[in-house]
């Protein structure tokens, strides 16, 4: 990571390790960069409410990317996540119709090598329905499961994190709990076929 | 869930983590064991249901941080819809009342300048040590050199005619230009703080003074004290300027 970004790095890694001032460092990334999309997008036939949509969703793809660990600080935190709006705002203007006087100019997605396919955000329906099945779930097999396939820890790290005594034993109660996910949706088939839907297409 | 060795296989293969011959043995089997497939669709969906369950989280911290930028925000306007509301208030009563005002300074102005006249200049006849010096202060009241008097009278160590100095200093401040009627004020006021036979000469222009500090009501309540009190001195004018002043 290049020394200028130096001030950067610690947001990127707090938010990366889920360390107790992820909230804060989002807080934070949302006050300084909201603005300058907001007046981007509102130049470009946007409302002040499609600047909120357009930038929660570039904040949520760029946490994916930290937590995915493939921003690796190529450019500046507000440079990318601008970019990232950009090329959202973009495509959410061809769905409508509308005139585009801008271009999406992916270079800084390119520099970090994170083109990604466009896709809609989740609605609030949608996000429910997930909220239902992972609330069924006991606090440990949550975070086993999101630990493991969230935020991709191996499972010698999630050995240590969460005090099992071996990373095999870790591999067994992941699996464990994966089956309870399995067993609560076959319980649930409707709910089961809802989440199929969401999963296969999010719009 | 058919058994964890199973699924581990399965993840692999998601991961990408099989290759060469196990790669291809697991390829071969999802052709002719359906239950198989059927089992990887559904360790994708799951894996793929769950990574929905982090971003949830994720959205739920953004979310959050956007409701305090916006709480934020609000009480940003909100200050500054108050202080915008305060100098707009301002500007209307300035708007309304300077013309007014403006105009009130001008009459007082005018009725100052009117009846305002520098006392004739010290004498330079003086019985003490300090003739040479009042002498000096003569001369430059004369010539209407009235910093220079000021100069000197601030300077000058009390003696036993320090109404007079006063006196002389509060002319002077009230006749240069521009004036300084706030310190003349203060020197005629103290003028008349002792007996001496300057006093009504200094009330008439301690009202002058106020007149042109813009204390209106207190140069009027002053000059009918004076009329009261049966002062002589200037009394036609003070008549008159009780007359003007509404």
């Amino acid at each position: 990571m290049s020394k200028i970004f130096e001030s950067e790095r610690l947001i990127v890694e707090e938010i990366r390790n889920g360390g107790g001032k992820t909230q804060v460092y989002i807080n934070k990334l949302y006050a300084d960069h909201f603005p300058k999309v907001r007046r981007f997008i509102q130049r470009n036939s946007g409302s002040e409410n499609d600047a909120k949509d357009i930038f929660q969703e570039g904040m949520m793809i760029l946490y994916k990317q930290i937590m995915k660990d493939k921003f690796r600080g190529e450019s500046r935190i507000g440079t990318y996540l601008f970019s990232i709006c950009r090329y959202l705002w973009y495509h959410q203007l061809e769905d409508r119709g509308k005139t585009r006087n801008f271009a999406p100019d992916l270079s800084e997605l390119e520099k970090q090598n994170l083109i990604f396919p466009y896709q809609k955000i989740l609605q609030k329906q949608q996000w429910s329905w997930i909220d239902k099945v992972f609330s069924q779930l006991a606090d440990d097999c949550r975070k086993i499961l999101l630990n493991a396939l969230y935020y991709q820890y191996s499972m010698e790290e999630i050995a240590l994190q969460m005090e099992f005594e071996n990373a095999q034993i870790a591999r067994n109660k992941k699996y464990k709990c994966l089956k309870r996910l399995r067993g609560y949706l076959d319980e649930h088939p409707e709910l089961k076929s809802i989440l199929r839907d969401i999963v296969n297409n999010p719009t | 869930m058919e058994n964890q060795a199973t699924y581990e296989l399965i993840e692999k293969y998601l991961n990408g983590e099989l290759s060469g011959e196990a790669l291809a043995n697991f390829e071969k089997r999802l052709t002719h064991e359906p239950d198989l497939t059927a089992e990887l669709d559904e360790i994708r969906a799951l894996h793929q249901l769950v990574e929905l369950g982090g971003d949830q989280i994720a959205q739920r911290q953004i979310n959050q941080a956007a409701d305090l930028y916006e709480a934020q925000r609000r009480v940003v306007y909100r200050r500054r819809s108050v202080v915008l509301g305060m100098v707009a208030i301002l500007a209307m009563v300035l708007l309304v009342f300077y013309p007014r005002l403006k105009k009130l300074e001008n009459i007082n102005d005018q009725l100052f300048a009117e009846n305002f006249r520098p006392f004739r200049a010290p004498s330079n006849v003086r019985s003490d040590d300090s003739a040479e010096y009042w002498e000096e202060i003569r001369q430059a009241y004369e010539t209407e050199n009235y910093s220079e008097v000021i100069t000197q009278l601030e300077n000058k160590r009390p003696s036993s005619q320090d109404y007079l100095q006063q006196f002389y200093l509060g002319m002077s401040y009230l006749a240069k230009t521009p004036s300084q009627p706030d310190h003349a004020i203060l020197a005629f006021e103290k003028t008349i703080t002792t007996d001496n036979d300057y006093i009504e000469i200094a009330e008439w222009y301690l009202g002058l003074a106020y007149l042109k500090n813009q204390q209106r009501d207190k140069a009027k309540l002053h000059f009918q004290q004076l009329i009261e009190k049966g002062n002589t001195y200037q009394r036609e004018a003070i008549l008159d300027l009780l007359a003007r002043i509404k």
